[in-house]
């Protein structure tokens, strides 16, 4: 072990704290090193000198001098603000913190859970939209009728718009699968299942 | 027996002073005051600096009486306050060595406990005295507090590590390295003394 360690148990023994196995393991190395001795007694010569209470000696008369300034400046301070605080001011970041957490719960609530109005139109529910319509138009037979003819020329017109383009393939047909027989859809899946396997 | 009192005695002007008796914080002041004016002017060697702290520490005290929940003795508590009033008012004006030495030192008198006095001995004493003060002044101000506390003071190591805020282990490194550049600056002095002993 080097002398360095043994300068701190020094110190600690000094201090009262060093442990007996310690002690007993520093007594051994002192009896044989001579610059551990020396560092010993110069060190329990600084701790008599510097353990010495040092400061100016003050008389009574500035003691109760002292005392007297105190009195005054306790005297001066409110009692109130000086043995607790407002309650506001104790619990000031618990108070911050609650009312953020209260704001974020109210975001959160008419971002994303607004109550509808009957009047309302979701803009994402088509299902909704198409029932009202289908709803309306049934209720009158012209209008049905009307809104059928529109139904089929739009179809139309999708099949026209992809013939002017080039000869329709089978899959293209928009009406193709519309104008086969039962018959002729079994033989159709059961050609994508053999097709699928292999 | 009469050590217990004096706690139990204390203890009871600490409630009286909590439920906001100014005289009894007043007395409690009394009690302790000298001993914390005397640690502060370990620190900063001007009797300005350390009538004011005193004074700051046991107003600090009382404004604060109701956060005091007896973990320790008034009188380590009281400390605690003081000593990082002082520490920061240290690293505030950056005076750590205190300009207002000269002017406001009042001599120290009396030889040292336990030894013959004699005009050779008085002198050489001061003379160290005055060394070690000036080598003190010149540590680390944190190895200068634990220093302070527990060798002039006669804290443990546990009372220096609540006070200064620190472990135990801390504070024994702190002192020991303390003591090492001590008596390395003072060593001509150490041995020299030693050699006309």
């Amino acid at each position: 072990m080097s002398c360095k360690k043994f300068q701190k148990w020094l110190s600690d023994q000094i201090d009262g704290v060093l442990s007996p196995r310690k002690e007993r393991i520093l007594q051994a190395h002192l009896e044989n090193c001579a610059s551990c001795r020396d560092y010993s007694t110069r060190l329990s010569k600084l701790q008599a000198e510097a353990a010495n209470p040092e400061g100016p000696r003050l008389s009574p008369e500035y003691w109760r001098e002292f005392s007297r300034r105190l009195e005054r400046k306790l005297s001066s301070v409110d009692k109130g603000k000086t043995h607790s605080a407002p309650v506001f001011l104790r619990w000031r970041w618990g108070f911050i913190v609650a009312g953020l957490v209260v704001l974020c719960a109210l975001v959160v609530r008419f971002a994303f859970f607004r109550p509808q109005k009957p009047g309302d139109v979701y803009p994402l529910s088509h299902g909704e939209t198409l029932a009202r319509i289908d709803q309306e138009v049934s209720a009158d037979p012209g209008l049905e009728n009307l809104f059928d003819q529109a139904i089929l020329d739009s179809i139309d017109e999708a099949v026209q718009g992809v013939r002017g383009i080039g000869p329709l393939e089978f899959g293209e047909d928009p009406l193709f699968l519309e104008s086969l027989t039962d018959e002729e859809i079994k033989i159709f899946e059961a050609e994508i299942i053999k097709e699928m396997k292999s | 027996m009469k050590s217990m009192m004096q706690d139990h005695a204390e203890d009871a002007l600490v409630r009286a002073a909590q439920k906001g008796s100014v005289q009894a914080f007043t007395e409690l002041a009394r009690l302790h005051q000298e001993k914390i004016y005397h640690a502060v002017f370990g620190l900063t060697r001007s009797h300005t600096d350390a009538d004011d702290l005193t004074q700051e520490t046991l107003m600090t005290a009382y404004r604060s009486l109701k956060r005091f929940r007896r973990k320790c003795s008034f009188y380590t508590w009281l400390y605690r306050i003081g000593i990082n009033l002082t520490l920061n008012h240290l690293k505030r004006t950056k005076r750590e060595r205190g300009n207002k030495l000269l002017d406001e030192r009042i001599a120290l008198g009396g030889a040292p406990r336990g030894e013959v006095s004699s005009p050779e001995r008085d002198s050489l004493n001061r003379e160290l005295q005055v060394k070690i003060r000036d080598a003190l002044d010149a540590l680390p101000l944190a190895y200068r507090a634990a220093f302070n506390l527990v060798v002039t003071e006669g804290m443990t190591h546990g009372q220096a590590g609540y006070i200064l805020g620190c472990s135990e282990n801390t504070v024994s490194w702190r002192i020991h390295k303390a003591r090492k550049m001590l008596q390395a600056s003072l060593r001509p002095y150490l041995e020299e003394e030693r050699d006309e002993l």
